[in-house]
């Protein structure tokens, strides 16, 4: 019953959404405000009923209700009830829901929020948000239906894929979706100003904020879903230039190059095309991660099986693709920007770098990723690219990203002086020469190692120079106005003050911090072996003794593990204990890992054979500073708190007036 | 055209060549090819001293494993009947089993057994997040990683 009523719901959505659409075209010919009224009230509808959907969805989780199929292959009776709350996103049919779930939601924000302010793209932009809930709900009440029903339902299901029923990974996907769905509300604006024809830079500070909840997301995403890799896999690396992290990459990569190029548009009025351009690219790409990863073509850990949906999720990617850059050249000679001149050494140029980078990043990624397919689809030759092609691209591309992050900030716009800012790098470039050269005559890694290390460990001293500074800048602004506050005033203003600037330099040193986690990796070490109880292997620092083989249950697992000693100097550090998990729903064990963690590496044991004789074989990972990665995120979220408290100058002053003029 | 844009437009061509020109050369050192065992052993001296990638099934009964020295000696095979001997150091994987489909990468040695450094093991349909199930063979044909 209750399934019935969310398909009725998916269904009741799908015509609203065309619904919509045709309202809002009409409201835009013969200017009705109730027509368009009555097309944004219908996004509060569609949030409602997709909403009643995914309940329904929720509730055959809960109540075990095998008779609908997505249900029973993906869940199981003996399933924690967290997990079948979170199952709804475990298999391909539930996820799409739950991404048409975040874009009605964020269609009804704009729908609500920007009547006023963007009062004359928000029909055209409300459009494009509702044909693309509509392609979505096309899938979701025919080819990918979650709620489709089977007679006669199992008794049982056929479980969650263990590897699934972990934190990270469930909160790894829709993190993901949340960032790939932010994205699609700028490019709407942007379609949307397109097809209106106005097109001031208004909809660059409209979305401003939503760009940078879109990237956070993308960026938490990927990280959790690294970190998934890291403790769920075995394998000892986070990331493996697989087609399918590839796949998110990439519209991150155009993603941030985006969030830094509008900010030339808003403060110099510059790449006004070349805006439009990357925000097209950047949804584009979102859905060809989703084609990858939905469509099987290629096969990794995250691809769901096969299915009929890849095909309609390339054909929309080439609508999408077509028609977006079609209307950019119709409408180019409104977008020309007058040209401003500025030095070599200025901002501008330092963005438009900044963009090169990214942009090239992108490509790197795209070619090794597109190109095995290709070769296949055109040649018949069956080929993979290994990660050595991307590590040797993407290091020294990735070398000149991090100067320029560190240094971006002491430039100014238009002209910069070169004397100051040789002065302002001076001791910070020293600082990161010393500790590299003695990283190189120690340990003589790579040279890409050093370089990364070295500009890491030198824009990290200049971002943290620039932070201090930020603070300095209002106690200084304060006095000027001889406004008098009290210490604690003082603090909390040097705290909450120029929240843009701070949340910039945060954000930029959780790259740092990523940055030297990653450099971590040149000095990995990893070793196989076997060996029984009582006896002892020395790896790395530490000397391994293994205790015995324990048997315990955990959730709905019943697993067998090595207790392994670790001890370094005589001293018992750590009793770590892999596992293989033997889950009732599977007829093969997982393995469990077991990880030591410290700020200068960590210790991780995959158990990889339990031996007839009793021994165990065992992989042992030794990885340098991977920590760091996952630390970045505490950056993440404090320079995000700072970014979003951000609202640009031009629409605070003018908030609720209807008619705005732009700063051109 | 004036002048200025000639010379963007000519030296953007410029970058998008020596980009491609990188991507191809430092792609073509990092490309591996997928074979059939068959493939692999009907002209065994043109694999000799190259990385080459090979599917195959695992055949019965040829699975030996070496604990002590985490050494993995194995027999693959294909639809035309053709074996290829494969050696492996390091762990066994979770999935590794008779009739499963294997991608190993290595290099073939002495054009009779290929020294493995890469084992992938398909995954079982029931780990799978999956909402169709595919067959062995179309599970081969899009393998990739």
């Amino acid at each position: 019953m209750v399934v019935d009523i969310g398909y009725f719901a998916m269904l009741s959505a799908f015509v609203l959404a065309a619904y919509a659409i045709i309202v809002l075209a009409a409201g835009i010919r013969r200017d009705s405000y109730n027509l368009i009224l009555s097309a944004r009230y219908s996004s509060i509808a569609i949030l409602v009923l997709v909403g009643v959907a995914y309940l329904a969805l929720s509730y055959a989780f809960l109540n075990d209700d095998f008779s609908v199929r997505f249900v029973a292959r993906n869940s199981s009776t003996d399933l924690p009830g967290f997990y079948k709350f979170t199952a709804v996103w475990g298999g391909m049919h539930g996820s799409l829901l739950l991404w048409e779930l975040i874009l009605a939601f964020f269609t009804a924000t704009v729908a609500l929020r920007y009547r006023k302010t963007n009062q004359e793209i928000l029909p055209h932009t409300l459009i494009v948000l509702n044909l693309i809930s509509l392609f979505l709900l096309f899938l979701l009440i025919g080819w990918s239906n979650p709620l489709a029903r089977q007679y006669p339902a199992p008794l049982e299901g056929n479980g969650l894929n263990p590897l699934l029923q972990n934190p990270g990974m469930v909160f790894h996907p829709p993190s993901l979706y949340l960032g790939y769905v932010a994205f699609s509300i700028p490019f709407a604006f942007a379609i949307g100003s397109l097809m209106r024809g106005k097109l001031d830079n208004r909809w660059i500070l409209s979305t401003r904020r939503w760009t940078l909840f879109a990237w956070f997301f993308l960026t938490i995403g990927m990280i959790l879903g690294a970190q998934w890799a890291y403790v769920e896999l075995g394998w000892g690396g986070y990331w493996s230039w697989d087609p399918v992290e590839n796949g998110s990459l990439m519209p991150w990569l155009t993603g941030t190059a985006f969030l830094h190029s509008v900010i030339v548009q808003e403060k110099r009025n510059r790449l006004r095309i070349w805006n439009m351009v990357l925000i097209i690219a950047t949804y584009t790409l979102s859905i060809l991660g989703t084609f990858i990863t939905r469509s099987g073509v290629l096969n990794s850990v995250h691809s769901f099986a096969k299915s009929n949906i890849g095909p309609a999720f390339l054909a929309f990617m080439v609508v999408i693709l077509v028609f977006s850059l079609g209307l950019l050249f119709y409408r180019q000679s409104l977008l020309s920007s007058r040209t401003q001149t500025a030095e070599m050494v200025s901002k501008e140029n330092a963005f438009l770098l900044n963009n090169i980078v990214f942009v090239v990043m992108c490509f790197t990624v795209l070619y090794g990723t597109v190109f095995p397919l290709l070769a296949e689809g055109l040649a018949n030759k069956k080929l993979s690219i290994q990660a050595p092609f991307f590590n040797t691209i993407m290091a020294p591309i990735a070398i000149l990203m991090v100067v320029l992050m560190g240094i971006t900030h002491l430039l100014g716009w238009k002209k910069t002086s070169l004397k100051l800012l040789a002065r302002n790098i001076a001791i910070p470039f020293i600082l990161a020469v010393v500790p590299m050269a003695v990283v190189h005559f120690i340990f003589s890694p790579p040279w890409q190692m050093i370089l990364l290390g070295g500009t890491a460990v030198f824009a990290g001293y200049l971002l943290i120079l620039e932070l201090i500074r930020s603070r300095h800048a209002r106690v200084v602004s304060d006095k000027k106005a001889n406004k008098t506050v009290n210490f604690r005033g003082r603090l909390l203003n040097s705290l909450v003050s120029d929240g843009r600037r701070k949340g910039g330099l945060i954000i930029h040193m959780g790259i740092v911090a990523m940055t030297i986690g990653v450099c971590g990796a040149f000095f990995n070490q990893e070793t196989a072996f076997t060996f029984g109880p009582g006896q002892s292997k020395s790896v790395g620092r530490y000397e391994l003794k293994f205790k015995e083989l324990t048997e315990f249950n955990r959730n709905n697992a019943r697993n067998v593990g090595a207790a392994i000693k670790v001890i370094r100097n005589g001293e018992v550090l750590d009793i770590l204990t892999p596992v293989k998990s033997y889950y009732p729903t599977s007829p093969q064990p997982m393995t469990e890992v077991a990880i030591r963690h410290s700020v200068i590496e960590d210790l991780y044991i995959s158990l990889a054979a339990i031996n007839k004789d009793g021994t165990v074989t065992l992989n042992v990972y030794i990885n340098p500073l991977v920590n760091f990665i996952w630390a970045s995120v505490i950056f993440f979220i404090i320079g995000f708190v700072y970014s979003m408290s951000y609202k640009p100058v031009q629409l605070r002053k003018k908030r609720g007036s209807l008619t705005i003029d732009d700063d051109e | 055209m004036n002048r200025k844009k000639l010379k963007f437009v000519i030296g953007g061509i410029l970058i998008v060549a020596v980009i491609f020109g990188v991507f191809i050369s430092v792609g073509s050192d990092n490309m591996t090819y997928y074979y059939t065992p068959a493939e692999v052993l009907a002209n065994p001296g043109k694999y000799a001293e190259k990385r080459i990638r090979v599917m195959g099934l695992i055949e019965k009964g040829s699975i030996q494993w070496d604990s002590v020295k985490t050494r993995l000696d194995f027999v693959i095979s294909d639809d035309s009947e053709q074996i290829l001997r494969v050696r492996y150091h390091g762990a066994k994987p979770d999935m590794f089993r008779e009739g499963q489909g294997v991608v190993v990468e290595g290099s073939l040695q002495e054009g009779k057994y290929l020294a493995a450094t890469v084992l992938l093991v398909k995954h079982n349909e029931e780990y799978k997040v999956s909402d169709h199930s595919d067959s062995e063979e179309s599970y081969l044909k899009t393998m990739d990683m």
